[in-house]
């Protein structure tokens, strides 16, 4: 093995108390995106983003789950840092996975140590609904916990500016009506982030979606740091887990049948435990009718719009790209999305 | 399924593979490859210089002993189709390898099952047990074998060992309906049928 990378992960073993396995068959590589360090020469301008790796005891049980990175790679190294800062905090602990990060030569490593339960992602198909509820709030309970912790910890916490929500939106929204959403749509939605004005920031896990959340034993930890806190739009996760959880929870991930927009508009079952789980955060954000509805078509409108800029496929973005759509469609057919999403919270 | 999805240089082409086994040197790589091949391309940001040649002038008398860091094999089947060649070729890496070189020989996996299933791909392939077994009577050290999963998304490299496989698996999260049985495929010793190529390093 490479020396730089061997350095680095035996002292990031070393810190959770174990050591380089000498064996390579404990060793799988998972997930393999791009040559670290940068050769000399690179073939095409993609970057070089690095590679996952598996390490296994010596029964052959997973044991640590390795994340290494360009040592130049600022995201890796902030996501070091932000499990570190978090780790500090008592009763976040048991809900983080146990992380070491380490460097060597041109390289970095994040070692976690693996928790064998399930992901949401599974436990979540075909739950009983009011179980789905009660489980996706009690996720957006300890995502506000965390946030919370993060706001009074880490030194890149967020702005003190409020955020607002139609100048968060404008260009994503822009490039979505240029994709076929079209003016009118766009002007629809355009409306609703006007109403909303702004809110204070709050510090977002970023991509809070059933496969990152993983049960171990009583408790739920969360998975993958990365993006933590680089989002900080209010009420951001508590959309994305509920809009994803609906998907794993009707078809196990694979395409909702029904925008999930229509329905919670329908007021089918799940529609009505997603609006009830929003309700849930927008309460304990201390958000109004019209901030929280801001936050919802933020939501939609900058998670499509990033998905399309990172090149994913149609037939990942096809499915908030159609949600934004028929939001703005019951828009556009008079409905108001405070009253469609967030009823209760105006009948506070 | 492409005959390029197939082939190992997709997997190869993120560079880790290389980085990975981690010649001493970085200078001069060798690859004995089929017209077409694009493991040369991949590994050149990587040396020096890398030379291809073609199966057929594959031992290549001409090159002085310990003067490479790296020789490829790529798409083992095509090469030959007999061992004669590969034990011909594997000593010949051997003679020309630096101290601290690897051998690299990549070949499609003979128990893929959509291999099996479609009767796609010539007759007669190499086993990794039977390639692993020449690097090793050549000379070759710590000699491993692996699969090679080149799907966009995963790109993994895996040790061919049954927990290797399973928990590779459990990870990858394929999500094809028929995916969540891959793991216990895995598991039940059947990890051979998943993936579609091979390789076995070798270091000097």
């Amino acid at each position: 093995m490479n020396r730089a990378l061997a350095a680095a992960l035996d002292d990031a073993l070393r810190r959770l108390g174990d050591s380089l396995p000498a064996d390579w068959r404990r060793i799988v590589m998972v997930k393999n995106d791009g040559p670290i360090p940068v050769p000399p020469h690179p073939v095409d301008g993609d970057p070089a983003r690095g590679f996952n790796l598996l390490l296994l005891s010596e029964a052959g049980d997973p044991a640590y789950y390795v994340r290494c990175r360009d040592a130049a790679d600022a995201v890796a190294a902030r996501e070091i840092e932000v499990l570190r800062i978090l780790a500090d905090a008592p009763a976040l602990r048991p809900h983080l996975l146990e992380a070491a990060g380490s460097r060597s030569g041109g390289i970095q490593v994040l070692a976690t140590r693996y928790v064998d339960g399930p992901l949401l992602a599974r436990l979540v198909q075909g739950m009983p609904v009011p179980e789905w509820q009660a489980t996706l709030e009690e996720l957006i309970d300890l995502t506000s916990d965390v946030g919370r912790v993060a706001r009074e910890r880490l030194p890149d916490a967020g702005s003190a500016a409020p955020f607002d929500f139609a100048a968060a939106s404008r260009d994503g929204l822009k490039r979505l009506a240029d994709r076929g959403l079209g003016a009118a749509r766009s002007e629809a939605l355009a409306r609703v982030l006007d109403a909303a004005g702004t809110a204070a920031r709050f510090p977002q896990h970023g991509d809070l979606w059933p496969g990152n959340v993983i049960r171990d034993g009583s408790v739920w930890r969360l998975l993958d740091f990365e993006h933590f806190g680089l989002v900080d739009a209010p009420l951001f996760d508590a959309c994305h887990l509920t809009f994803t959880g609906t998907e794993y929870l009707l078809t196990g991930g694979h395409g909702l049948d029904q925008p999930w927009v229509s329905q919670v508009h329908a007021g089918t079952p799940v529609g009505r435990a997603s609006r009830n789980v929003l309700v849930h955060a927008a309460r304990r954000l201390g958000l109004a009718p019209e901030a929280a509805a801001g936050a919802l078509v933020h939501y939609l409108v900058e998670g499509t719009d990033r998905l399309m800029r990172r090149g994913a496929m149609e037939e990942v973005w096809q499915f908030p790209f159609r949600e934004v759509t028929a939001l703005a469609e019951l828009i556009e057919r008079g409905s108001d999305p405070e009253q469609v999403f967030f009823e209760e919270l105006v009948r506070d | 399924m492409t005959r390029e999805l197939i082939a190992s240089p997709p997997v190869l082409a993120a560079g880790n593979w290389v980085w990975l086994l981690a010649p001493a040197e970085q200078e001069r790589a060798l690859v004995i490859a089929p017209e077409g091949d694009t493991l040369a391309q991949v590994l050149s940001p990587h040396f020096g210089s890398v030379e291809r040649v073609a199966p057929g002038a594959a031992v290549r008398r001409e090159s002085a002993d310990r003067s490479v860091d790296l020789v490829a094999i790529s798409r083992l089947e095509e090469c030959a189709s007999n061992r004669a060649w590969l034990v011909d070729s594997v000593n010949e890496a051997r003679r020309v390898l630096r101290d601290g070189g690897c051998l690299l020989v990549t070949f499609m996996n003979p128990r893929w099952a959509r291999r099996v299933i479609s009767g796609w791909g010539p007759a007669r392939l190499a086993q990794s047990r039977s390639v692993a077994a020449v690097l090793e009577g050549a000379g070759f050290s710590a000699v491993g074998s692996y699969y090679l999963q080149p799907y966009p998304g995963a790109n993994s490299i895996i040790p061919i060992w049954a927990p290797a496989a399973e928990h590779h698996e459990r990870v990858q999260h394929v999500s094809s309906r028929l995916g969540r049985f891959r793991p216990l495929v895995a598991r039940l010793g059947g990890h051979a049928l998943l993936y579609p190529g091979c390789a076995c390093v070798g270091f000097v």
